[in-house]
C-alpha cells in the first residue's frame, strides 16, 4: 500500500501553495488541493511515481489552471477581491500594492488564455520555477519541446498584453 | 503596433511567486483527503485483489484440468508401470475384473529448498475421492472422481491454498475417446469445454484399455521380500520391485493375498507416489459423465489444449516453459510449482484499466498457454514414463552443460539428453549419468523447517497485501507500512523515528510446511524486518487527535445482538453497505471508521458484546458526511477529542536491504 497519510503530511504545503497561488480563494484551494492528491493516486496504481514533489505541482497546476478555465467561463473573475487587497510585500506603499495586485491579476487572467499545455509548461517555469528537465519528464516532452512552449507562451503573452497596459482593458477581461 | 517590454511577463512572473498564501490547508481539509486517498486505494486494492482471485481461479481449473488428464490413470498408475511379486498372483484376478477402484494416493515431489512439495491423492475410480497438495499447502485439492473404464472420467476437486483466493470447487467430465472434456464451476455458475484432441494411443492403451493385460506382465515378474508391518491393523507383508530405476513396494494382506493394501513407488527426480486405502469396483451412477452443459449455467468460451501429436519440441517447449517461469531456473520437478504459479500470477495478472472483456481474453491467453504448454509436457512424460528421467532441479536455463532430463524414444537404440540450453543429443545407455533411487521421505527435523522470508526492491508503487496462513505476500509497500502490518498497528499510529529506507518493497513470507499460527509467523516477519531492513521499533504513549464513537445515553437500540455464527465483516469502503456479524464495536465498526477518516477511533460507546448491524457508508469522505451515517444508520456519535495512544516508533539504523530469501529462525 502506498503510505498515503505520509505523502499527504509530506507535500501538502507545496500543493497548496500551487493552487492558492493559481486560484486564490480558499474554498477552490482545498477542492483543488483534494483533486490534486487523488489524481496522483490514480498516476501512482498505474506507473512508479519517480518524484513525488514534481507529480503533485504539475498536478496541482493542471487541476488549478482547468478550475480557472471552468470559472473564466462562468464569468466570475480570477481571484476575490479581498486576496487581491491582500497581494502585497512587507511594507509596500499604496501604489506599489495596486501595481503588484494588477501583475498578480494580470498572470492569473492571461495565462488561462494560453493554450492548455503552455499554460502548464509556463505555471510550472515561471510559477513553480521547475527546470526544463523536470517539466518535460513529468509532462512526457522532450525538453526542446518545453522550450518552444514556453517561447510560444511568452509571445502569446506579449500579444494579450499589448492592450491589456489599461487596467482592465475590455480586450482582456472577459 | 509597439512590442510590449518583455520585462513585464517577468514581473508579473514574480508578483505572482510572491503571492502571500495562507498558511494551509485546514486541518479539516488535509484529514478529509487523507480519508479519500485512502478509500480510493481501498476500492482499487479490492479491484486488484478481486482480479487476482479471477485469475487464480481460472489458473486452477486449467491447472486442474491438465493434472487430472495427465494422470488419469494415476489411481492404477503404480500398478501398471513396473514390477509385481507372485504373492501378488491372487491380487491378479480381483484386478483383472476391475471396473471401479476407490484408493488414495500421496505424492511427493523434490523441491529445490529441501522441502518436498508433495500431492496427496485419495481417489476413487468409478467413484474416486482424492487430494492434491504441492509444496506444503501452496496447493491442495480434493477429488471426488469416477471413471468409466477406459474413456470416461469425472472428478470433484476441491483446490484449496491457491495465493489470493479461497476454495475453488471444479467438476471436470471426460470423454477421453473424444477428446473432450467440460469444466463445471458450481459456485460460479459456468462451464467451460475443453477440447483436448485425440490422447496418443499409446497412453490411453498403457493407461485404461489394457490393464489386465498389464496387470498379467505384473504378476510374472518377481518380487524381493521386504518384510512385514501392519497398515490399518491389517498384517501385510511387503515386495520390491526395480525396474528401469523405479522402485515399486507393494503391500498385500497377509492373510488373505487379494486385497492390495498398499503401494509405493519412488520415481528418481520426479516424485514418489504413495497409494493406500484401495477399494475395487465400488458401484457408480453413469449419470455422472454427461457433457451437456447443465440447466443454470453459463457456458464460457471453449479452452483448446491440444494434446495429440507430441513430439519431443514439446517436451523441449514445456521445459522452456517451466524455466522461464522459475526465474531461468528449472525446477524440482517438471511440473507446476507453487513459485512458478505465483510467477504466472504476476506475469498474467491484468491490468486495472482493462475493460471486462479484455481481461477474460487475457486470462483465456493465459490458460491456453499454460494448458498447451503443461498439457502436452505432461501427456509427453506419462508416454515416456518408462525411461523418462528428470535432473534438472536448480539448473540455469542456457547451461549447455547440465543434462535437464533424458529419454529413450520408442524404438530408439540411443536416448536423448536435454541439456539446459535445450538443445538435444542421442547419448548411448552406458553413458548416462547415474540416478540414484531414493526412498519416500519420513517424518524428519527438515519437516519441521522454518518459514522463509524474502524482502525485494519493488518496482511497484501502490501496495496490496494478502494475509493468511499460508504465508503473507506484500507487494510494493514502503517500510513505514510494511512495519504497521507486520506489528499490526494501525497506519496512523505508526511514526517514523527520521529517515527510514526509500523505495518500496515486496515480501513474502511462506509458511513451513507443519504449518504455524499467525503469531509465530508474525514474530518471523518482525525478525526479518531488523534483519534484513535494519528496522527496529518502540512502542511510545503520545498525545493524538482522535475521534470518538459515543452513545448517546451510553445505549442503542440499532444493534442486534449476534445470532451467532462466524465472525464476518464484508463490504467496501467507497459508498457500499458493510456488513458485520458477529463483531464487537472495536473489532470492525472503529477500524473501518479509521480507515474513513484518516485518524483514530475510539470506542467510547461503552457498550459490550457482538452484534449483527449493516452501515451504508458515504462515497464522500468528508468528516460531516461519516458521521452523518453513522449517526442515521447505527445512532452512535462521532466526536473530535485528544487522547494519549500507543504509537509504534519505527526507527531504520541506515543499512542497506539484505535482499532475497532468509530462513525465518525465530529470534
Amino acid at each position: 500500500m502506498t503510505d498515503w497519510q505520509g505523502i499527504v503530511a509530506t507535500h501538502s504545503g507545496v500543493v497548496w501553495r500551487t493552487v492558492y497561488r493559481l486560484l486564490g480563494n480558499h474554498q477552490d484551494a482545498a477542492d483543488c488541493f483534494q483533486e490534486t492528491f487523488l489524481s496522483a493516486l490514480d498516476v501512482a496504481r498505474r506507473q512508479p511515481v519517480r518524484s513525488w514533489p514534481s507529480l503533485l505541482t504539475c498536478l496541482a497546476t493542471a487541476r488549478a489552471l482547468d478550475r480557472m478555465r471552468r470559472r473564466m467561463r462562468d464569468g466570475a473573475r480570477s481571484a476575490d477581491v479581498a486576496e487581491l487587497k491582500s497581494v502585497a510585500s512587507p511594507e509596500p506603499g499604496p501604489d506599489q500594492r495596486a501595481e503588484t495586485a494588477e501583475l498578480v491579476r494580470m498572470f492569473r487572467e492571461l495565462v488561462v488564455r494560453l493554450p492548455d499545455r503552455q499554460a502548464e509548461v509556463f505555471c510550472l517555469r515561471y510559477g513553480s520555477e521547475m527546470s526544463y528537465r523536470e517539466i518535460a519528464r513529468e509532462m512526457g516532452l522532450k525538453t526542446s519541446d518545453v522550450g518552444v512552449l514556453l517561447h510560444r507562451a511568452r509571445g502569446r503573452l506579449r500579444e494579450l498584453m499589448e492592450p491589456a497596459e489599461g487596467p482592465c482593458g475590455p480586450e482582456v477581461m472577459p | 503596433m509597439s512590442k510590449p517590454e518583455p520585462e513585464k511577463i517577468d514581473l508579473a512572473a514574480k508578483a505572482f511567486r510572491d503571492v502571500p498564501v495562507p498558511a494551509g490547508p485546514p486541518p479539516e481539509i488535509l484529514a478529509a483527503t487523507v480519508a479519500a486517498g485512502k478509500a480510493f486505494e481501498a476500492d482499487i486494492h479490492k479491484t486488484i485483489v478481486q482480479r487476482r482471485r479471477y485469475l487464480m481461479k481460472s489458473l486452477a481449473r486449467v491447472a486442474a484440468a491438465i493434472i487430472l488428464v495427465a494422470g488419469l490413470g494415476i489411481g492404477t498408475y503404480a500398478l501398471l508401470v513396473h514390477g509385481s511379486t507372485v504373492a501378488f498372483a491372487q491380487v491378479r484376478d480381483l484386478l483383472e475384473q476391475m471396473q471401479t477402484m476407490t484408493c488414495r494416493i500421496h505424492m511427493s515431489y523434490p523441491a529445490a529448498e529441501g522441502r518436498p512439495m508433495e500431492m496427496d491423492i485419495r481417489r476413487k475410480v468409478l467413484g474416486a475421492r482424492g487430494q492434491m497438495a504441492s509444496e506444503g499447502r501452496p496447493m491442495e485439492m480434493d477429488i471426488r472422481a469416477s471413471y468409466s473404464l477406459p474413456y470416461l472420467m469425472r472428478q470433484e476437486i476441491a483446490v484449496t491454498g491457491i495465493p489470493g483466493t479461497g476454495p475453488v470447487t471444479l467438476i471436470n467430465v471426460y470423454d477421453l475417446q473424444a477428446g473432450k472434456a467440460i469444466s463445471l464451476h458450481p459456485n460460479e455458475k459456468t462451464a467451460m469445454m475443453m477440447n483436448l484432441g485425440q490422447l496418443p494411443p499409446e497412453l490411453l492403451k498403457k493407461k485404461t484399455q489394457n490393464f489386465a493385460e498389464e496387470m498379467k506382465k505384473l504378476v510374472e515378474k518377481d518380487g524381493v521380500p521386504i518384510g512385514h508391518k501392519e497398515i490399518g491393523g491389517t498384517e501385510a507383508a511387503g515386495f520390491r520391485v526395480t525396474h528401469e530405476g523405479v522402485v515399486t513396494d507393494l503391500w498385500v494382506d497377509n492373510a488373505k493375498a487379494e486385497k492390495l493394501l498398499l503401494v509405493e513407488m519412488d520415481m528418481p527426480g520426479q516424485g514418489h507416489i504413495r497409494m493406500s486405502d484401495i477399494v475395487i469396483n465400488p458401484p457408480l451412477d453413469a449419470a455422472l459423465f454427461s457433457l451437456a452443459v447443465p440447466a443454470g449455467y453459463h457456458e464460457m468460451p471453449a479452452l483448446d489444449i491440444p494434446l495429440e501429436n507430441l513430439t519431443e519440441d514439446d517436451l523441449i517447449a514445456g521445459l522452456r516453459f517451466l524455466a522461464q517461469n522459475n526465474d531461468n531456473t528449472f525446477p524440482a520437478a517438471p511440473n507446476m510449482t507453487p513459485k512458478i504459479v505465483k510467477n504466472l500470477e504476476k506475469r498474467l495478472q491484468p491490468a486495472v484499466g482493462l475493460s471486462d472483456e479484455e481481461i477474460a481474453k487475457s486470462i483465456a491467453l493465459g490458460q491456453k498457454e499454460i494448458g498447451t504448454r503443461i498439457g502436452r509436457l505432461t501427456i509427453f512424460l506419462q508416454v515416456n514414463s518408462g525411461t523418462f528421467r528428470y535432473v534438472g532441479n536448480g539448473v540455469k536455463l542456457g547451461d549447455a552443460a547440465a543434462p535437464v532430463c533424458w529419454y529413450k524414444p520408442k524404438d530408439a537404440a540411443l536416448y536423448r539428453v536435454v541439456y539446459g540450453d535445450l538443445s538435444a543429443a542421442n547419448i548411448a545407455e552406458a553413458e548416462l549419468p547415474k540416478v540414484e533411487a531414493s526412498r519416500p521421505p519420513q517424518e524428519s527435523p527438515d519437516d519441521q523447517a522454518a518459514p522463509t522470508v524474502e524482502i525485494s526492491p519493488s518496482a511497484k508503487t501502490t501496495g496490496s497485501w494478502n494475509i493468511d496462513n499460508d504465508g503473507w505476500d506484500f507487494e510494493g509497500v514502503t517500510a513505514l507500512a510494511l512495519a504497521a502490518q507486520v506489528y499490526s498497528s494501525p497506519e496512523h499510529q505508526t511514526k517514523a523515528d527520521g529517515a527510514l529506507p526509500q523505495g518500496h518493497f515486496d515480501v513474502h513470507v511462506q509458511a513451513s510446511k507443519k504449518g504455524e499460527s499467525f503469531q509465530e509467523l508474525q514474530a518471523v516477519a518482525q525478525h526479518a524486518l531488523e534483519r534484513q531492513l535494519g528496522l527496529t521499533v518502540r512502542h511510545e504513549r503520545r498525545k493524538m487527535s482522535v475521534y470518538l464513537l459515543q452513545a448517546p445515553n451510553g445505549k442503542n437500540d440499532a444493534l442486534r445482538p449476534t445470532s451467532g455464527g462466524g465472525q464476518r465483516c464484508s463490504g467496501g469502503t467507497g459508498g457500499q453497505v458493510r456488513t458485520v456479524h458477529n463483531m464487537a464495536i472495536s473489532e470492525a465498526l472503529t477500524p473501518c471508521l479509521a480507515m474513513r477518516l484518516g485518524w483514530p477511533v475510539l470506542d467510547e460507546t461503552g457498550i459490550k458484546g457482538a452484534f449483527d448491524y449493516q452501515l451504508a457508508l458515504p462515497a464522500e469522505a468528508s468528516f460531516e458526511a461519516i458521521a452523518k451515517a453513522v449517526r442515521d444508520g447505527l445512532g452512535f456519535e462521532l466526536a473530535p477529542a485528544e487522547r494519549e495512544l500507543d504509537v509504534l516508533i519505527v526507527k531504520w539504523n541506515g543499512q542497506p536491504l539484505k535482499s532475497g530469501p532468509a530462513n525465518g529462525s525465530r529470534p
